[in-house]
């Protein structure tokens, strides 16, 4: 028996979590799921693969992505197993060296950096804790443009501020969101087992 | 209350109706169901839509389009174009 999984018009990571719901119910054989974009086709072979069934075809249609999945029996039991992840790799530390994102301009590097933030906030699958150093401590102020957005992903990650940068720039008494932290914890958590990316 | 995504023609038009409007919007990257020319949009959720549009026009903004952000039962985020 076959089933028809339209994961058309889809943000990610929706048509993936369709995916995984078919899977789960099962009483099929055969799964087709239709996407509108190659990379949402991609991640959706991903975790069926992942997921140990085999993807026999992608069909090109009409613009639209046909991923053909032939299941396995065993996959619902390992699913189950799994439920609590969501197909997330390893959560990474982002150590952000700046209140801004990338060098030239000021005024977008400030905007692009709220931006940033804000898309965690969204992202099913968030990084591990923050490290603001340098004058990345001032995004975690009274008054910073991005404290909201980081307000919002403390409830889900640690964020370590460094203490120094905040006496630094006169701002101990403002810090809003994280706890202050030294170089030890900061060395620590970068020469550590996690990956880290550095903004 | 309602959000309400805004999209622009340019980054120069997005900045400079974040800055003259920041206190009221949220600047966001377009969300990607949105196709817009610029990746900078506004989010907001202070305003209706008349006050949005008064708002706008009042501080002389060029925007692309409006979009009304929709929910739907299984927690899916819908863009509706305002017409």
């Amino acid at each position: 028996m076959k089933k028809i999984v339209d994961g058309r018009g889809l943000a990610c990571p929706q048509p993936v979590i369709r995916t995984k719901n078919a899977l789960e119910e099962g009483k099929f054989s055969e799964l087709e799921v239709i996407v509108d974009n190659k990379p949402a086709s991609q991640n959706v072979q991903r975790f069926a693969e992942n997921m140990g069934n085999t993807v026999t075809e992608i069909l090109q249609k009409a613009g639209n992505y046909h991923v053909i999945i032939k299941t396995d029996s065993k996959v619902v039991e390992k699913i189950e197993k799994n439920k609590p992840k969501i197909s997330c790799p390893d959560a990474k530390i982002i150590f952000i060296s700046s209140n801004i994102l990338g060098k030239g301009s000021q005024e977008l590097g400030a905007l692009l950096m709220k931006s940033f933030l804000y898309t965690l906030t969204q992202l099913q699958c968030k990084p591990k804790k923050l490290i603001l150093m340098n004058s990345g401590v001032k995004l975690a102020v009274q008054g910073s443009e991005a404290l909201a957005n980081l307000q919002t992903l403390q409830k889900d990650l640690q964020i370590l501020v460094c203490g120094t940068c905040l006496d630094y720039f006169g701002l101990k008494d403002k810090l809003a969101v994280g706890s202050v932290s030294n170089m030890y914890e900061i060395a620590e958590n970068l020469t550590g087992p996690d990956k880290v990316l550095t903004l | 209350m309602t959000e309400y995504v805004i999209t622009f023609a340019s980054s120069h038009q997005a900045i400079k109706a974040n800055t003259r409007l920041h206190r009221f919007v949220e600047i966001i990257p377009t969300p990607r169901q949105i196709s817009s020319e610029c990746g900078f949009s506004l989010l907001t959720k202070k305003w209706d839509l008349p006050e949005l549009k008064e708002n706008l026009s009042k501080q002389q903004l060029q925007y692309a389009k409006i979009y009304i952000v929709k929910k739907d039962m299984e927690g899916n985020i819908n863009y509706e174009e305002n017409s």
